[in-house]
């Protein structure tokens, strides 16, 4: 089973990574705001900043390992999928336009709070305590090597992955993770 | 009259793109979307947007394809725009946003309709109106005018208040139920009169115009009106508090600040706009506004001259004995290389090099109709009115004019009657201008205001990133 749920949660750290709603169009903006220094850190503050909520819950939450536990937690993620799916159009904070870093931190943290995505490390620090610090490290490492190429490769890295709504993708795969919770 | 789906589309929409360069390579537009007006032609028939195929390799180019009717007559569409635009793919816009209605105002009525060109690109359907007590109940502004799509709402200018005086403002309405949300001002200071508006995102900076109120103008304009009742200045705002931060006079003797067009680089703090008529000459001129050393300037870059004549002027141009040029609308090329420049008087589009903001370089011109010119199309057609709306395509090459300013005004400059037409342009990139000997499309008695090409144009969109 660890397999298997390894492969989930790093399924879930790089599809957040790709996102470049959480990153990469930020990392950019900076960049083009010859912010350069900032923009390498970006996908370190952003991340950070948007688990920070879900980290400490999966710190400070323990669970039994009960059916019932299971239930609750397959649930929400449930509704955690459902709520993205038919209201990722308006649970979102749109924040500062200035390019600095304390408008990342402000925009990670409150959106966070509005997509609730603290309910899936609780889910998560169920089936593995320190699911938490592999999703995070997955992201961080995912948006910075995707900014490194955008920039010094080819920024048509950006374009193919802003043509996506990875809301859908993120659903798909906290769905397979919540039937695992059950099994 | 149903809205769409609350899911979002799991491709994105193709036609946002983050930056101007990138928008630069898109495919070609293959439809144009007209606002077309009975309003004030004597005829009592709803004003329309039509549907015209610009798509060279298509049977039906250069035609009318289909006419939105709209339901109620003496709109006056003027201006219109998007829902969303490329201002989603900011890092904080909206992700899940898409290119789909056109949001139309009427500028007399100030009703807003809501038209959906996803099912059906040449058919589109109105899927929501906003009746004008709605729009003055809940921000207080009435005759609405440009549509910007932001990344956090749709912004819509206005040029008075709901008996049409001042001030006249921005109100604001909600991206997915197109409800209005308010007033978008907190803090104006002095700011009145009211046009249009444009702004630089990352900067957090917005920008605003002057015209009238719409007691001023709505009957027709009076010339003694010129000295004390029309705009000369533009505010600058800041975006996050609302609030008016620094206002420039561009030339005590200059009227109408009208058409405001900022670098499409928002790294690059300036644009331009036009002023149509100064009181001393009745010249034209376009003015570069820029921010250095912590502060808001302007410089005129442009001056274009009025032409002595004697014959053929209209009643209200007779005591001056000559043309005014009439810069109506001017619009810059998403490269931010060529601006392109209307003269509605004397009935010319120009084409300056700005690579150089602060000294343009007339590239290129043509003879379009005018009360000066009298120029008819090369391919025989006659045209009435002059150059007065241009839409550029987003890589430069096409450009598209239509004839009618202002139903009132229309009859006042041209008495003999204004049919609506839209013409091509074809731009060198190297510089240079021509007109496409295949392309006209002919609006009939009806008269042609804004054109928005589908998947966005040079006016239609702003960028975050260069």
């Amino acid at each position: 089973m660890l397999p298997l749920i390894l492969i989930v949660i790093l399924s879930i750290g790089f599809i957040e990574g790709l996102d470049p709603y959480k990153g990469l169009l930020f990392s950019y903006y900076f960049y083009t705001f010859n912010k350069i220094r900032q923009s390498y850190l970006v996908p370190l503050v952003s991340s950070l900043f948007y688990y920070l909520l879900g980290s400490l819950a999966a710190i400070f939450f323990s669970f039994n390992n009960t059916y019932l536990v299971r239930i609750v937690l397959f649930s929400l993620l449930l509704v955690h999928i459902v709520i993205k799916v038919i209201m990722s159009k308006v649970l979102h904070y749109t924040g500062n336009m200035k390019p600095s870093l304390i408008n990342v931190v402000k925009w990670a943290f409150i959106n966070s709070i509005i997509q609730m995505n603290l309910i899936l490390f609780i889910a998560l620090s169920y089936l593995f305590k320190l699911s938490f610090v592999i999703i995070i490290l997955t992201t961080i490492v995912i948006k910075e090597v995707l900014f490194i190429l955008s920039v010094k490769l080819n920024k048509r890295i950006m374009l193919i992955l802003t043509n996506y709504n990875f809301d859908y993708i993120y659903s798909l795969a906290v769905l397979i993770l919540s039937i695992i919770l059950l099994l | 009259m149903t809205l769409p789906s609350i899911f979002a589309p799991f491709k994105r929409d193709p036609t946002f793109y983050p930056s101007p360069k990138m928008a630069i390579r898109s495919p070609p537009e293959d439809l144009a979307y007209v606002a077309c007006l009975y309003t004030g032609t004597g005829i009592n028939r709803p004003d329309f947007i039509a549907v015209v195929d610009v798509n060279p390799n298509s049977e039906t180019y250069s035609k009318i394809v289909h006419k939105v009717e709209l339901p109620y007559t003496n709109d006056e569409l003027h201006h219109f725009g998007w829902n969303a635009c490329s201002s989603a793919l900011c890092p904080n816009g909206r992700p899940n946003a898409e290119r789909r209605f056109l949001i139309v105002p009427g500028l007399r009525s100030s009703r807003i309709y809501i038209i959906d060109t996803k099912l059906s690109p040449r058919e589109p359907n109105i899927v929501k109106i906003i009746e004008p007590d709605e729009v003055k109940r809940v921000t207080g502004y009435s005759r609405l005018h440009t549509v910007h799509c932001g990344p956090d709402a749709i912004y819509i200018s206005a040029l008075g208040n709901d008996v049409g005086e001042g001030p006249g403002g921005i109100m604001m309405l909600d991206h997915y139920s197109f409800e209005p949300l308010g007033k978008w001002e907190i803090d104006r200071g002095d700011q009145y009169l009211a046009y249009d508006f444009w702004w630089n995102l990352p900067n957090e900076v917005m920008v605003t115009s002057e015209w009238a109120v719409p007691n001023t103008i709505e009957n027709g304009l009076k010339l003694e009106h010129l000295k004390d009742r029309y705009g000369n200045r533009i505010h600058f705002w800041d975006l996050r508090k609302r609030k008016r931060i620094f206002t420039l006079t561009l030339g005590e003797e200059n009227r109408m600040a009208l058409e405001l067009r900022p670098f499409h680089d928002p790294t690059k703090l300036m644009g331009f706009i036009n002023m149509v008529v100064s009181l001393k000459d009745l010249s034209s001129s376009i003015w570069l506004w820029f921010y250095e050393d912590g502060k808001w300037n302007a410089e005129k870059v442009i001056e274009i001259p009025a032409e002595p004549t004697e014959g053929g002027l209209p009643e209200i141009l007779k005591p001056f004995k000559a043309v005014p040029p009439l810069v109506t609308d001017i619009d810059l090329s998403l490269d931010d290389k060529f601006l392109y420049v209307s003269l509605w008087g004397i009935g010319e589009v120009r084409q300056y090099d700005v690579s150089n903001p602060f000294k343009p370089v007339l590239t290129g011109k043509v003879k379009l109709g005018g009360i000066y010119h009298r120029a008819d199309h090369p391919a025989g057609h006659k045209l009435t009115g002059a150059p007065q709306m241009i839409e550029i395509s987003r890589d430069g090459r096409r450009v598209y004019v239509t004839n009618s300013l202002y139903s009132t005004w229309d009859n006042q400059f041209y008495p003999e009657g204004l049919r609506g037409w839209m013409v091509k342009l074809n731009a060198n990139p190297e510089g240079g201008l021509d007109i496409d000997k295949e392309f006209f499309v002919d609006f009939g008695e009806a008269r042609s205001h804004q054109v928005r090409l589908r998947g966005g144009d040079a006016s239609s969109d702003s960028y975050c990133y260069p």
